[in-house]
């Protein structure tokens, strides 16, 4: 389990959620975005959409499986480094 | 822990479109931004608006309507995830020029009104005002024919996987 800050002004809306459901398509386990005690599916962007994520938003990340944290670790970052 | 979006098993099922908005219905090619032209989103159309009314493409769900009311997602009873994103870079409006008139979770139907945009306000500040509409779950479409030209009933037809 990783935690993201989000720092995008706008929030995660398509652009930045098709950026995350994209990364997390290559992973073949499950991926989880969570907000508050609500999980989200991190390879489905309109999954990702529905979270409603503003700035300063906090999401932990949950992957399952064969290199869990290393996804974990790359969606974190890219949560973390989305600007627009 | 994913029941919002648990998919229902209805085999050779079909999902009709209608444009989104009065206007002409063109390629997603000509979107002027990667994420939709290079289908980065998913597969669709788009619409050149001309009237500022955003009804439901199809009867669904809402899924999102995003907070600046840009953009709202649609989940079919069949399964399919349906993307409408009004206009180019509208994300930087915060809102301004649209006016939501359902909320989140609501039931709709095909042609019910979502979002009023000021098409004369928005068009004068935002890069572009073509209309994406995108399907997000493309693992759900099996086969999918658009149909391009102004103000047609239907713009794209759906076959269910």
């Amino acid at each position: 389990m990783q935690e993201a800050i989000v720092k995008s002004k706008n929030g995660i809306h398509a652009r930045p959620a098709s950026m995350i459901a994209s990364l997390a398509n290559q992973y073949s386990g499950e991926i989880a975005l969570i907000k508050g005690e609500k999980s989200y599916n991190a390879k489905s962007i309109m999954s990702i959409m529905s979270m409603g994520l503003q700035e300063n938003d906090l999401v932990k990340v949950e992957a399952k499986g064969d290199g869990a944290e290393a996804i974990e670790l790359e969606i974190q970052k890219i949560i973390n480094d989305i600007q627009e | 822990m994913f029941g919002l979006f648990k998919k229902k098993e209805e085999k050779g099922s079909f999902e009709k479109l209608i444009p989104v908005m009065a206007g002409e219905v063109v390629s997603i090619d000509q979107v002027p931004d990667a994420v939709f032209s290079q289908k980065m989103l998913g597969d669709g159309f788009a619409v050149k608006p001309t009237n500022g009314t955003v009804v439901s493409p199809v009867d669904g769900t809402i899924v999102q309507i995003f907070p600046t009311n840009h953009a709202f997602g649609i989940l079919t009873d069949s399964g399919l995830e349906i993307l409408v994103h009004i206009g180019i870079d509208t994300v930087d409006l915060k809102g301004e020029g649209f006016k939501r008139l359902v909320e989140p979770d609501t039931k709709v139907k095909a042609g019910e009104p979502i979002v009023e945009v000021d098409l004369a306000f928005v068009g004068e500040r935002a890069k572009s005002l073509i209309t994406p509409v995108v399907i997000t779950n493309k693992e759900k479409v099996k086969q999918m024919t658009t149909h391009y030209g102004a103000n047609l009933p239907v713009a794209a037809e759906i076959e269910i996987n």
